[in-house]
């Protein structure tokens, strides 16, 4: 799975958040979502990730979890940043281990 | 409305499909085994509760379907009556999976998709026999402790997204579930209820009826048991 096509996916995903959230979360690699200097409230996360999974689900017909115990078991989470989101997201559509 | 009732081939989740659908809503159903459609707005899913995977599936062909989800009735329950002493693990185990784990899973994925709406209802399925504390019964009651504590703080966290989550508790009710009970142990556990007799299909639609009804918004975090207990 190349890497821009699920960049695509969560761009768009992103302006549907900030669309229905009226946010304006920076589509860049280095935005940081969760943790430190994070820009997410929590439920923002759950919110921007189901939109993220539901797109994923629409255009590339993988029912994904990304919220997992491997998600969390990660040296680097997955949520840090959009960059370490998309590289997690590549990581378990290819394995296919959700 | 659009409705998803887990283990609706037969008891008690049958009678609700028929019932939600006989007031013209669209009626989706699961169960392990397969069943015949016998209605236009019905479609039924074969999976086992505790499947991640399937129940994700299932999720997604209704949201790619419909866009939405209004209420989720968490109907499909196992129960297993014996002696702690006499209690494999695997039964413990196979009774959490069902009664517990389905529960969570469909509340979660419900909820995802019910957020979007920010409006939604879920209704759990607990027992008499949890607080009535039955000998013999120990696991399947504390499987559906679980069940009421997962209502009561699920109803806290998805409040905001507009989500009730209530629980109702039947009496028995003759379906397969209970037919293996021995008549004497019947008759000793309905004597504990205020009414003592059997529950019928009525009395719980009745319930289900008034926690999904709109006027209902502001009724979150509840077990009803019937029965008087
Ligand atoms: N009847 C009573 O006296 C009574 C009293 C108190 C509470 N309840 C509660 O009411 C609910 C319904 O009970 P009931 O009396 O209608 O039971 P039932 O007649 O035995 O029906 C149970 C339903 O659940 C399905 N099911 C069981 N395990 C499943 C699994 N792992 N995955 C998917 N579906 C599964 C069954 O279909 P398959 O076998 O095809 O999977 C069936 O459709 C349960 O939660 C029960 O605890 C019943």
């Amino acid at each position: 799975m190349p890497l821009n096509e699920i960049y695509n996916i969560v761009y768009e995903s992103i302006d549907q958040f900030n669309e229905i959230n009226e946010r304006n979360l920076e589509k860049s690699p280095d935005t940081v979502l969760f943790g430190a200097g994070g820009h997410l409230e929590s439920i923002e996360l759950v919110t921007l990730i189901i939109e993220i999974e539901d797109n994923i689900d629409d255009q590339l017909d993988h029912c994904i979890s990304i919220v997992s115990e491997k998600a969390m078991s990660q040296s680097v989470s997955p949520f840090q940043t959009i960059e370490t989101l998309v590289n997690y997201i590549q990581l378990i559509i290819t394995e296919g281990d959700n | 409305m659009i409705i998803l009732i887990t283990g609706s081939s037969r008891g008690i989740g049958r009678y609700l499909a028929e019932h939600y659908l006989s007031q013209g809503h669209i009626v989706f159903g699961c169960s392990r085994s397969t069943i015949n459609n016998y209605h236009k707005n019905y479609s039924h899913t074969p999976l086992d509760v505790a499947d991640e995977k399937a129940v994700k599936k299932l999720f997604s062909s209704i949201r790619k379907k419909h866009h939405k989800l209004d209420v989720l009735i968490n109907n499909a329950g196992i129960a297993s009556m014996n002696h702690l002493l006499l209690t494999p693990v695997k039964t413990l185990e196979k009774i959490m999976q069902t009664n517990f784990t389905g529960t969570f899973l469909f509340c979660r994925e419900a909820a995802k998709l019910m957020k979007k709406a920010n409006t939604g209802r879920i209704v759990n399925f607990t027992t008499v026999a949890k607080p009535l504390n039955l000998e013999g019964e120990a696991i399947y009651a504390a499987s559906k402790a679980a069940v009421e504590s997962l209502t009561k703080i699920s109803a806290k966290e998805f409040a905001p997204l507009g989500i009730t989550v209530n629980a109702i508790g039947p009496t028995p009710i003759d379906t397969d579930l209970i037919k293996n009970v021995p008549e004497m142990k019947m008759q000793q556990l309905i004597a504990k209820q205020a009414i003592a007799k059997k529950g019928s299909f009525e009395d719980v639609s009745n319930v289900i009826d008034f926690y999904i009804k709109p006027q209902s918004q502001f009724i979150t975090g509840q077990i009803l048991y019937l029965g008087g207990i």
